[in-house]
């Protein structure tokens, strides 16, 4: 349809076209129409021909009209005129569309104008010559002179206008723009540059010559300078104001702080937080005005800083009871410090205590004397003993070679005085001694230190082949009185006994006389008890007990003899001494064979045992170690502990009989279940509740019994106005509202109770009742904070890290 | 676009009546029938064209009254 319209307008057009000779008025409309049409189907893209060929009729039309005007001559000037306009409107109205073709249309208008001002009538414009004429016509000024001159150009020679480009205005705006900036600039550096920058250095720094002359000026201004200070005080003097002069000056100079005005300043830090080299800026503390006291100076950032820990620690809720805690402790420098109760609170009640340091009269503060205390302390340290005890470790089986060389070290002693007892023994010395032998009897009973009196005897009985030098050595060795210990002495004689037992005969005896003491002290100890001894028993038991020591030792001497008289030190048998005793022994009945071995030993020893029990007396120095003995007695004690439980005396109380009884199982203490019916919900407490039939009334007597008569408040009651309050209770105690207070009532009286679901719902409620009362007030319902707290005391950070995935957080992960 | 275009060559000074004029006497109206406005602006008879800042080249809207 569209389509269709333009075919209608290029028709009308075409139309226009055809007729040549039409009126002006109509083909500038037509034209114009034309125009305008052709106008708007330029706008079209795919119209452009269409329009480029609706331009050429156009064109051709103009031209056209152009000759009719010309044609029309001055009458129709005006009409000519209009159409030339018309056709300039047109032609400008294609230019409006095409704005290239400006040039076109200046040249067209020229050339219009050129034609039109023939017909003496200004359309587009006039000349000046013409506008001159005009506007004398009109009784106006003729045109200046400046704008003739602008015009010529459009008119004679048609030159391009001056397209108004705004990216040129632009660009000059800049420029000017940046060239008042420079101009700035430029004053600014004018007015600093007599400040020298950092960068640039003097010429007279480097140069040796040029710093020489420089000195020199300024020594010869300095001269100057103090020539005209020396005639103005002359002139101050002169007029007696000098004084004042010198006071403004001097002022002056009192103000220059030196580090000396910082003496005895204290400084609220530790030394150690200064590291060496860096710059810390300290200001003064903040105190009250009214307050007297010395100033301190700080480091912000570092009160800041101290601040902070403080709260960490604090956050990390280090445990403040240690009930393990010492009460007293010895400080660094071996100081004797005690702890008061409650510590903790000290810095709240006294304050905190600050460290500090001051700074001495240079204004300086050194750590020399912090640094001296300190080595002091670590001498003391060093110093210093624990009372940790030695660290328990695992009992080795087997001794170690350092155990091994402690404890079973040779020594040498012995060994001495068995040569000693060599001595060429003369028989002078030995006969007075031989009464002695008898009366003493050198009996410990076991074996320990005695006399060897009965040794020698024996002998000097198997060593009678031997000659009677040795019986004699043997006896004098006896006589003299020696520790009996055999088994040291044993030791030392090992492989080569008899060959030292030969030897033994010619090495001279000689005694210390330090060793006769003891001895001496030793027999005095043991005459005594033998006395007592013999007082208590007799000789006969003395007799006894000598033989039986006789056949003791003969047999221990022959196993020695066998065993070539050595100990053998057998590792099972040190293990087993080292272990104790043990308290089963022998108790299963599997230790038959050290039984028997131990069988003679035993009884002699426990007659000896005996009767040293009876003494009471103690050895001295070496016992043996009787495993049996203890054993036994061991094995009696055990028994006795173990086994039985001590048997409660009756005879102290009811009380002590009753735990016997119980013990023994007697009494009976479990709780018989009584059967009886659980009774259902609801349904029995309406046994206890009786309708009252209150047609009950009607019989006769009690009828009578009723007052039917006035009745009247009691006059005395006047003023009674009781406050009642009728409380309804359920089972557990807790107070019923009226609703349920009803519900309890009409339950008992229908007889039965509530259905399965409602008892829930209203047991449901009451556990939410009591959930809700027992829920804390300042914690979450699952105890969140709590839980934190305790985590954070456990990592002791004052933070909790949350880490893994949503799933491995949950309640059960955060325990206590 | 209907209408006509006319250049007139004028003196700052003018003012806008003789501007009319000039324009009347090339349109062949009456000056005191013409108005000339710049969109809304009614340009008055008495002020200079100076005073309404109308330099060289400027274009002005001619409607009749």
């Amino acid at each position: 349809m569209g389509s269709s319209k333009k075919h209608r307008e290029r028709g009308e057009a075409g139309g226009s076209e055809e007729q040549p000779p039409p009126p002006p008025p109509p083909p500038p409309a037509s034209s114009s129409s034309s125009a305008s049409s052709s106008r708007h189907r330029e706008h079209k893209k795919h119209k452009h021909r269409s329009g480029g060929s609706g331009e050429r009729r156009g064109k051709r039309s103009r031209s056209r009209g152009e000759r009719s005007s010309r044609r029309s001559g001055g009458e129709e000037a005006a009409a000519a005129a209009r159409g030339s306009h018309g056709r300039a409107g047109d032609r400008g109205a294609q230019e409006a569309e095409a704005p290239r073709r400006i040039k076109r249309e200046k040249r067209d208008e020229g050339y219009e104008a050129a034609t039109s001002s023939k017909t003496s009538s200004g359309d587009a414009s006039l000349s000046i010559e013409e506008t001159n004429k005009l506007r004398a016509k009109l009784g106006l000024k003729p045109l200046e002179v400046n704008a003739i001159k602008k015009e010529v150009g459009s008119k004679e020679d048609p030159v391009a206008a001056e397209v108004i480009n705004p990216i040129v205005l632009k660009q000059r705006e800049e420029i000017r723009e940046k060239l008042a900036a420079a101009k700035e600039k430029r004053l600014l550096n004018q007015k600093l540059g007599k400040i020298k920058s950092l960068g640039e250095d003097d010429p007279w720094l480097d140069d040796t010559a040029a710093w020489i002359e420089r000195s020199r000026k300024l020594q010869v201004e300095k001269e100057l300078a103090e020539k005209r200070a020396k005639l103005l005080e002359e002139m101050d003097q002169e007029f007696g104001i000098s004084s004042l002069v010198e006071e403004e000056f001097g002022q002056k100079k009192k103000d220059n702080y030196t580090c000396r005005d910082l003496q005895g300043l204290t400084v609220e830090h530790t030394i150690d937080s200064f590291q060496e080299g860096e710059t810390v800026i300290l200001t003064l503390k903040d105190k009250g005005v009214l307050q007297e006291e010395e100033d301190v100076l700080v480091n912000v950032n570092m009160v800041d800083k101290e601040k902070a820990k403080k709260n960490v620690e604090l956050r990390k809720k280090k445990p403040e009871y240690r009930p393990y805690d010492e009460e007293e402790s010895v400080d660094d420098m071996a100081i004797y410090k005690y702890k008061n109760i409650l510590s903790k609170y000290d810095e709240e009640i006294e304050g905190e205590k600050k460290k500090s340091f001051k700074l001495d009269s240079g204004g300086i503060a050194d750590g020399s004397w912090e640094r001296e205390l300190q080595q002091v302390r670590d001498s003391l340290r060093s110093q210093a003993q624990s009372l940790e005890t030695p660290g328990l470790h695992l009992a080795s089986e087997y001794f170690t070679p350092e155990e091994m060389n402690i404890t079973f070290k040779k020594t040498k002693r012995r060994v001495k005085k068995l040569r000693k007892k060599e001595k060429p023994v003369k028989a002078d010395e030995l006969l007075p001694l031989g009464n002695e032998t008898n009366e003493n009897d050198f009996g410990s009973r076991l074996r320990g230190r005695g006399r060897r009196v009965h040794r020698g005897e024996e002998e000097e009985e198997e060593e009678e082949e031997e000659g009677d030098m040795e019986q004699n050595v043997n006896q004098h060795a006896d006589l003299l009185p020696q520790s009996d210990d055999n088994r040291v002495e044993n030791m030392e004689i090992s492989s080569d006994e008899e060959a030292e037992k030969v030897l033994k005969s010619p090495v001279a005896l000689e005694e210390d006389e330090a060793e006769q003491e003891l001895q001496k002290q030793l027999e005095k100890g043991r005459k005594l008890r033998q006395m007592q001894q013999l007082k208590e028993s007799g000789e006969k038991q003395v007799i006894e007990i000598v033989k039986k020591l006789e056949t003791r030792r003969s047999r221990e001497e022959d196993e020695e003899l066998e065993r070539k008289g050595a100990i053998v030190f057998n590792a099972t048998s040190e293990f087993c001494r080292t272990l104790g005793e043990i308290p089963t022994y022998g108790l299963a009945g599997n230790r038959e064979d050290q039984e028997e071995l131990m069988d003679f030993e035993r009884d002699d020893e426990r007659s000896a045992n005996g009767g040293s029990d009876s003494d009471g007396e103690e050895n001295i120095g070496w016992s043996t170690v009787n495993l049996d003995e203890e054993k036994q007695q061991q094995d009696f004690s055990a028994s006795s502990t173990t086994i039985l439980d001590e048997e409660p005396i009756v005879n102290r109380g009811l009380a002590a009989a009753l735990l016997l009884c119980q013990n023994k199982g007697l009494l009976e203490t479990t709780v018989q279940k009584v059967a009886r019916v659980k009774a259902p919900n609801k349904s029995l407490p309406s046994a206890v509740y009786c309708i009252e039939d209150k047609m009950a009334i009607d019989d006769k007597y009690s009828r009578r019994e009723e007052y039917r008569g006035f009745t009247q408040d009691f006059k005395e009651k006047d003023g009674y106005k009781p406050d009642v309050k009728i409380e309804y209770v359920d089972e557990t105690g807790r107070k019923l509202t009226p609703k349920e207070a009803f519900r309890q009532l009409s339950h008992r009286f229908h007889g039965k109770g509530s259905g399965k679901m409602k008892t829930e719902r209203r047991m449901k409620k009451l556990d939410e009742e009591a959930l809700l009362k027992k829920m804390s007030s300042s914690d979450t319902p699952l105890g969140t904070v709590a839980l934190l707290q305790e985590k954070q005391k456990a990592q002791k950070t004052p933070y909790i890290v949350l880490s893994g995935s949503g799933k491995s957080m949950n309640a059960n992960t955060i325990t206590k | 676009r209907l209408g006509k275009k006319v250049r007139v060559k004028c003196n700052t000074e003018d003012t806008i009546g003789d501007l009319k004029k000039l324009i009347a006497a090339q349109t062949g109206t009456r000056w005191d029938k013409i108005v000339l406005k710049k969109w809304y602006t009614i340009f008055k008879d008495h002020v200079s064209l100076g005073d309404y800042e109308i330099h060289d080249g400027m274009n002005l809207e001619l409607y009749y009254q």
